[in-house]
């Protein structure tokens, strides 16, 4: 995640958080965070230099 | 971005990292190495605050990392171990590999603090002096009449034991019984005993034959993820697993293998005991656990002690005493939020003021091999809560799978991949 850019990181999380059928785990994981917090850690990741930024591949 | 486009093992690492990020500290400008931390445990706890005081410290803090064993083995993915299908190398961890970072790996044993002159002292290094001292060891268990844990393994901490529990499943009759003993809560890992169960089913379910697994708990009833492990226990393995509410472990016979519970005497080929859990030796050694507690108190937004005269000594992970579950991922989350602690007290900034408040976060996600190729998860994430100065678990945060399968077993690789990378690499 280091390095990559804040508004996809951003928007990344606020999906997450978004009501869905499907059970997945991250949208609970994502009921843990205020949106204050999602723009804070959005923020903490882009500022970080990354290894090896990779074209977003699996 | 859609959401079913995202990366998965970005969505993982984040989790992990998440109780990071909103904490991270601002770099330090003062005199390198002004400070010197000792980290007594080299666990989850342990190995993620001495890794990020270096990250964030800026240079400020001199890290000794200190405990008796220079690899630690993963509970977190053991009972793939178990299972076979991870060797025990893809658990262990050495702990000089955070030298990268400036750690100071020193294999040693605490076995001595004085807490008001803050030196602490090294078995065979003598006494040290420290600014802070983060104690990290995780659980020890009470004693449990009759039992020889090389015998009857718990495997509730890594290692020889998971070796010893493996070679005793792979070498059970086909008609054997494994017996499991489940502590009173609290204990390390919730879901782990339930997870050990269904492990142990599986493995015996492929071998075919009749073997059984007779899971005694001493609580009243499943302690996590309930419903998955209910379902699993009912509708994967109902010939397999018998499962045995408030049945609490009175003693043990190794001669004959047997168990007295509450609810009565079982006698199998395989006695998997996990014995009731306190803090470890090293943290109650140094006087932080008070007489007829377990676990020592905390302050959730630094993690050191609330014991009058125990200032400057910090206890996180599984030693510690706040309600939040005992886990690798909860103690990595719980490590930055000390790290951060340790960082601005050192720099004299507050620790307790409404914006670092507000951001004191910790999640745990957990998952649990149901069978050989499918998992489950449960998660729940937890909020400091300025009105009673506990973390308090966020509504909503706290959900299980509630079913197996494969596409959680690969979240579970990538799970445990980024943990551990964040924890140990």
């Amino acid at each position: 995640l280091a390095g990559e850019g804040y508004f996809d990181l951003r928007d990344e999380m606020l999906d997450m958080m978004r009501p869905s059928e499907t059970g997945e785990i991250m949208k609970h994981q994502a009921k843990g965070y205020t949106a204050a917090q999602v723009d804070l850690i959005a923020s903490f990741f882009a500022s970080l230099q990354s290894k090896a930024v990779s074209g977003g591949g699996k | 971005m859609k959401a079913d486009a995202i990366d998965r093992r970005s969505l993982l690492r984040t989790s992990i990292a998440t109780g990071a990020a909103a904490l991270a500290s601002t770099s330090a400008r003062a005199q390198q190495n002004a400070y010197h931390v000792v980290v007594a445990g080299g666990g989850f706890a342990g190995a993620t605050t001495a890794k990020y005081l270096r990250l964030w410290g800026g240079g400020l803090i001199r890290v000794t990392l200190v405990d008796p064993k220079p690899d630690h083995y993963s509970c977190i993915m053991s009972n793939l171990v178990i299972e076979g299908s991870l060797p025990l190398s893809a658990i262990r961890f050495p702990l000089s590999a955070l030298g990268v970072y400036g750690v100071n790996y020193v294999q040693d044993r605490v076995n001595g603090v004085d807490a008001q002159k803050r030196l602490v002292r090294f078995a065979r290094g003598g006494w040290q002096t420290y600014d802070r001292l983060v104690l990290a060891g995780g659980i020890s268990f009470r004693p449990v009449q009759g039992l020889d844990s090389s015998k009857a393994p718990h495997g509730w901490i890594a290692g020889s034991q998971t070796r010893i529990l493996k070679s005793q499943i792979a070498t059970m009759p086909d008609n054997g019984t494994y017996i499991l003993t489940i502590p009173r809560s609290p204990y390390r890992c919730p879901p782990g005993p339930y997870e050990r169960a269904c492990a142990v089913a599986a493995i015996l379910k492929a071998r075919g034959g009749k073997a059984r697994v007779i899971v005694l708990d001493a609580n009243p009833g499943i302690q996590a993820a309930a419903k998955t492990f209910g379902a699993a226990f009912a509708n994967l393995y109902p010939n397999i697993i018998t499962y045995v509410p408030n049945a609490w472990l009175l003693s043990a016979d190794m001669t004959t293998k047997t168990v007295t519970t509450s609810a009565g005497k079982f006698s199998g080929d395989v006695l998997n005991i996990i014995p009731r859990q306190r803090a470890s030796s090293l943290v109650r050694g140094a006087g932080v656990v008070p007489s007829g507690s377990y676990f020592a108190p905390v302050d959730p937004l630094s993690y050191e002690s609330t014991l009058p005269g125990y200032s400057g000594i910090h206890i996180i992970g599984d030693s510690q005493g706040t309600s939040q579950p005992k886990s690798g991922h909860m103690a990595n989350a719980q490590a930055k939020i000390c790290a951060d602690a340790v960082i601005r007290l050192f720099q004299g900034q507050a620790i307790d003021d409404a914006a670092r408040v507000a951001s004191v976060t910790t999640n745990s996600a957990c998952f649990s091999p149901i069978t050989l190729s499918e998992a489950s998860w449960l998660t729940a994430s937890f909020a400091y809560d300025p009105a009673t100065k506990a973390m308090k678990l966020m509504p909503g945060s706290l959900a299980e799978s509630g079913r197996w399968s494969i596409s959680n077993y690969r979240d579970m690789k990538s799970w445990s991949k980024n943990l551990w990378a964040d924890t140990f690499k």
